[in-house]
This record gives C-alpha cells, structure tokens and sequence, in this order.
C-alpha cells in the first residue's frame, strides 16, 4: 500500500498552489471555447462564416512567454508570438471547464490558439484517475487504493498568435 | 571636291560648303530626295539609301495642283535657301517653347500602376467575413521595412500581425515583344504615332477662320512607336478560409484577358492563364491557405531618355487650308 502523496498530502500542495498562483504570482489569462453546435463548416471543414464563442474563462496560471518576433516574408513585415500557459488542473475540475486544441486563450488583449495541452505533471508520478482496479470493481491485488494517491497537477497549453479580426472576438474595430 | 587646281587663275579660294555637305547636296539633288529629319544635325545625316519614313511616304501620296507652279507644299524648300545657307525649310521644326504638353511617355512603373488600378478600382477584390464585407488589399510584395512596420497598419492587427486576406503583386520578369512592331532603330525611329493636340493661344479657333472657311491648323506631337514587351507578375492571394480563396479567384479569373489600367491613361492586355491554390496546417503556425496566380501582361515602354529627345521627332502642324468661295472684281479685263 502507497505510504506517501496521499489526496490528504496533496490537499496542502493545493493550497500553496493556490496561493501561489492567485496572492503571489497572480498571472491570469481567459479561455474562449468554440460552440461546436452553433458554428458552420463548410466541405473545406472551416467556419468561413461566423464563429461562435463561450466564455470568457478566467484563470489564474502560469505564464510562459517566449520573445515576439517579427519573421519577414513577401508580404511585408509579420508577427507572432508563442506563450504557454499553465494552469492549476484543480481550478479547470471545479469549474467544469476541459481545455482543448484549437480553443482560445485571451492573453493581454491578444488572441492565441492551443496546439498542444500538456496534462503530464503527476504529484508523486502517480494519477489517481488509474489506480489499475480490476474492471468488475475488485482492488488492485498489489496496491489497492491508489486512487486515493497522486494528483494530476497541471494543464499546460502550447499556443501560438493569431490575428484577431479573424476570431472577430475583439471590442476594437481592427480593420478600418 | 572643288579644288583651286581648277581655276586657271590660281586664286586660292574657300569652299563654300565642306566635302561631304557638297556630296550630300549632289546626291538629294540627282536623287531628289527629301531632307534628312530637321532634328538630325547636318554632321549625323545619313546619305546612304534608307527606308522612307511615314511622313515622307504619306507626303507622296499628295497630288499637289501643278497648273498653279507652287509645288508639294508637303515638300516645301527653303526658298531662301541660297541666302541663308540652310537648305530647308525650318517652318518644320516648330518650338515647343511654352508648350506645356508633357512628353509622352510610358514607363515601367506606369505599367504598374495599371495593374494595381485595375485591381483596386474594377476588380475590387472582397470576401465575406465575419458577417460582413471585406475589401482586400492588394500591396506589392516585400516592401520596405519601416513602411511594412509603421505605415501599413490598416491591414494589421494590434499586435501588428497582417491581417488576411491580402494580395500580393510583384512583378518578376520583362520580355522584349519581337512578334509586333517598333521602331525599327532607336537612333533613327521610323515610326510615330500622332497625338493631336487641342487649341491653346497660338492656335486658336476664331470667327473670322470660320466665315473665310479657313480649317485651323491642327497641331499633333509625333510620338516614337514604343518598345513592346511582355511583362510578368507573380501574384500571392493569402486568406484565412478556402471559401474567401474561391471568391478571388473568381473574380480575378473573370477579369482575365481584358485590358487592365486607368481609362483615363494607359491600358494593356493582360492574360491570367492559371490559378494553384494550396492548404497548410503545420505546427504551432496559423493554417495557411494560399493561391498563386501569374499575370502575363502585354505592354509597351516609351522611357524618358536623352538619346528619344535627340532623334525623334516632336511636333507637326496640319496643312492649314484656305477655300475661296467667291471672288468679285471691278473690271473683268483686270482679270487673268
């Protein structure tokens, strides 16, 4: 039987987490998900039309820039910018709130889809969503109750810039 | 050719023209040829045989009234040309002194321009987005660095990212036309095109031409025939969606194998003979969607050069005529 990183243990590494993120740190940035029902594709499986949105979500994360570069191309002078973002798992479960590839994070009035959700922090290596209990409900025979050890610490969402008249998400008038 | 050896008083003596003066004025003589062009100096005339130019073939056809022993007013001598020395007749070379008309040129960059007024004034390119209607710009490619940044900020985000869609127009190849016409020689031009000119104050239209039934002068500029080329330009449509791609391309297709540029200066034929359109989706980048098209654009260059000022011709009048209707005399044995 585990010994360590019990739900009680990692109950305080919530708390100093939260702390640490909210009081201390306090970065934030917004989730806006796509509803998948009101949006249209067309046979090219793109939303040319309009897109529909939920949320803002805000949350308070960890914010990982990485420096803004201005690649040049025929079409003049570009941008883009590449941030991760990590949250505290906890703060999405209490929510209800699964971050996805292709959802949108609203960082500092700029806009940035998710290529990557990085869920690969466990406290004590362990996950307890897999304690390895047999499918008719029976313990794991070498360790039971794992589920009550280990914690899925984090979400880390990989994103890149994207142009925000194309979201059509922002208050301002970006195209004159 | 004339010698002092001659004469048989062995006076020295000047001659009155130089050699090769004397020999070109005993070969139009025996020839009967017309003079070289006014704007060619003497030293450059060529007196070899050469190819008539316009004005000289259309000059012949002019039958002129013999009976009255005038001559081809088209092929007007310098009556006074044992006086003066000059050996013809200089009411063809006319001043542009005051002349406002600007010099009649077509450069590569006028060419251009029609390109990118066709575009933003005929074609005016549009998509649907987000519910609305979306001018696309059209900028030619890989512009200056601070003008990309700084000036261009209408197709940008705030975070200076270029928004989409855009065109962009680059011109990447100039072919000389061999197939149609020109001006044979650039140091000798044959050919002209004439641009009449409208009346101004030195050639006005008055009451009293109208009542001697006097047709004004109409004064033309001679202008060289251009160097026909063939230019070529790549373009690059670059938008969010592939149903914003198909609209372009519709529209820029349609407008395939018209004549591009401002009615109000020059238009050329431009051929679009094909469209490739391509669709990305690579990590950590924003999905790409992209056509290429090329332009194959029929034009032609008249440059602004010293060498054109120097020998082509500039400016003709038209014949002025005068038609007499009625005459009345006090004693018909006046007449005759």
């Amino acid at each position: 039987m585990a010994l360590f990183t019990s739900g009680r243990d990692f109950s305080m590494m919530r708390h100093i987490n939260r702390e640490l993120l909210n009081d201390i740190i306090s970065q934030q940035a917004s989730f806006y998900k796509y509803k998948i029902g009101d949006t249209k594709t067309n046979i090219y499986g793109e939303a040319a039309g309009e897109k529909y949105f939920d949320g803002p979500y805000i949350f308070s994360c960890l914010v990982s820039r990485s420096d803004q570069e201005f690649p040049e191309s025929d079409l003049g002078v570009n941008f883009n910018q590449a941030i991760d973002f990590s949250f505290f798992r906890d703060d999405l479960v209490d929510t209800m709130y699964v971050p996805e590839v292709g959802d949108i994070v609203l960082y500092q009035e700029s806009y940035y889809e998710i290529d990557d959700l990085v869920a690969n922090q466990y406290f004590g290596g362990k996950n307890p969503d897999y304690p390895n209990n047999g499918s008719a409900g029976q313990q794991n025979p070498l360790n039971p109750g794992l589920s009550k050890f280990g914690a899925n610490v984090s979400i880390i969402a990989k994103t890149h810039y994207v142009p925000a008249d194309k979201l059509n998400l922002s208050p301002y008038k970006e195209r004159l | 050719m004339s010698s002092s050896t001659d004469n048989t008083n062995n006076a020295p003596q000047t001659p009155s023209v130089s050699p090769s003066r004397a020999f070109e004025q005993a070969y139009r003589k025996g020839k009967g040829d017309y003079p070289a062009l006014p704007n060619v100096p003497a030293s450059k005339r060529t007196i070899k045989p050469r190819p008539k130019t316009q004005e000289e073939l259309s000059a012949e056809k002019v039958e002129p009234y013999t009976e009255a022993g005038l001559g081809n007013p088209n092929k007007a001598a310098n009556p006074n040309a044992k006086e003066t020395g000059i050996d013809f007749n200089r009411s063809t070379k006319i001043s542009q002194r005051d002349d406002a008309t600007k010099s009649y040129k077509i450069g590569v960059q006028d060419i251009d321009e029609a390109v990118f007024y066709y575009f933003n004034n005929v074609i005016q390119p549009e998509v649907q987005q987000n519910g609305g209607i979306q001018p696309v710009p059209v900028i030619y490619g890989s512009p200056e660095r601070w003008k990309s940044a700084q000036k261009d900020g209408y197709y940008r985000d705030k975070g200076g990212r270029i928004m989409l869609p855009i065109i962009v127009v680059q011109r990447t190849n100039l072919e000389k036309d061999r197939s149609v016409t020109a001006k044979v020689d650039s140091n000798s031009p044959n050919l002209y095109y004439n641009l009449s000119k409208g009346y101004n104050s030195k050639n006005f239209y008055n009451p009293f031409d109208l009542i001697n039934n006097r047709k004004p002068v109409q004064q033309s500029q001679a202008i060289v025939v251009g160097d026909f080329v063939t230019m070529t330009y790549e373009c690059v449509m670059q938008t969010y969606y592939m149903e914003q791609l198909n609209k372009l391309i519709e529209s820029i297709e349609y407008a395939s194998d018209s004549y591009w540029g401002d009615p109000q200066r020059y238009k050329f034929r431009c051929f679009i003979d094909g469209f490739s359109s391509q669709t990305e989706l690579s990590q950590s980048t924003e999905r790409l969607v992209r056509g290429n098209f090329t332009i194959r654009l029929r034009g032609q260059i008249i440059p602004e050069v010293k060498q054109k000022d120097l020998n082509s011709m500039k400016a003709t009048n038209s014949l002025a005529k005068v038609s007499v209707t009625s005459e009345t005399v006090a004693d018909i044995s006046n007449l005759g």
